[in-house]
């Protein structure tokens, strides 16, 4: 069962996506509301996703990306983010993100999202 | 005992080639086993598929091929982060030209350990 990883501070706007991924595969989905929390969530844990908002707290997704990292690596990123998908690229390279997602990801993201880690994963 | 160590290298590997710029988009790696300060052997071996959000792959690529450490011009955050999750040490080798100097150059104890200073990217 795939480890999922939802980061953000207004979960009822993740609901939706939530929903959908679990409809799509099983999945076990745990979140969390700052950095401190995503980094214990995947610390010396198998953590196939991460979903992390745009701005956690006060903290922008992209540097909460970068920390949840320095604890575990292998842990596959998509980052909400308005950014253009250019400007989103160059602000994010060196970090590995799997996929840029819109700012109210819902259940129209869940293909893009599991096929992109298929491609990657494998599974 | 023998150290193995990785060097992304452009075409066509081994000691005389050019240092890959940057991991993950090189050609190839050059494998070089190191035993009491001198070069044991060598041998070259493809990069693998490396599209984005997926540079997980040569980390792991090379961690299953026992490498111990690698020497890199350029590299992202993550991929670091990932090898000093696997134990592999890295090494920044981008003041030298070809595979051959920067193996040297490590042995002789004379590459510093790449830091986040050195990541390529808006992301450090």
């Amino acid at each position: 069962m795939k480890q999922l990883l939802i980061v953000t501070s207004r979960p009822d706007d993740f609901a939706d996506l939530a929903a959908g991924l679990s409809s799509h595969e099983p999945l076990s989905i745990a979140w969390a509301d700052s950095t401190a929390a995503a980094q214990a969530a995947v610390s010396g844990k198998k953590v196939d996703l991460a979903v992390i908002d745009e701005t956690v707290g006060d903290q922008p997704g992209l540097t909460v990306a970068r920390d949840i990292l320095m604890k575990n690596a292998m842990v596959n990123l998509a980052v909400v983010s308005r950014l253009s998908p250019e400007i989103f690229h160059d602000t994010a390279e060196g970090l590995g993100i799997m996929l840029q997602l819109p700012p109210r990801p819902d259940a129209g993201q869940v293909k893009m999202l599991m096929e992109t880690m298929k491609s990657i994963t494998g599974s | 005992m023998n150290t193995l160590i990785a060097i992304p290298s452009s075409t066509p590997g081994g000691l005389d080639a050019p240092l890959g710029a940057h991991f993950g988009h090189c050609d190839m790696y050059t494998m070089v086993s190191v035993k009491d300060k001198a070069i044991a052997s060598v041998s070259v071996i493809p990069n693998v598929p490396h599209q984005q959000g997926g540079c997980m792959a040569p980390v792991q690529y090379l961690a299953e091929k026992g490498a111990k450490k690698l020497i890199a011009g350029g590299m992202g955050f993550r991929p670091l982060m990932g090898f000093n999750q696997v134990g592999i040490d890295v090494y920044f080798g981008g003041n030298f030209q070809t595979v051959g100097d920067a193996v040297n150059a490590l042995i002789n104890g004379e590459l510093p350990q790449f830091s986040q200073e050195h990541t390529c990217g808006g992301g450090h």
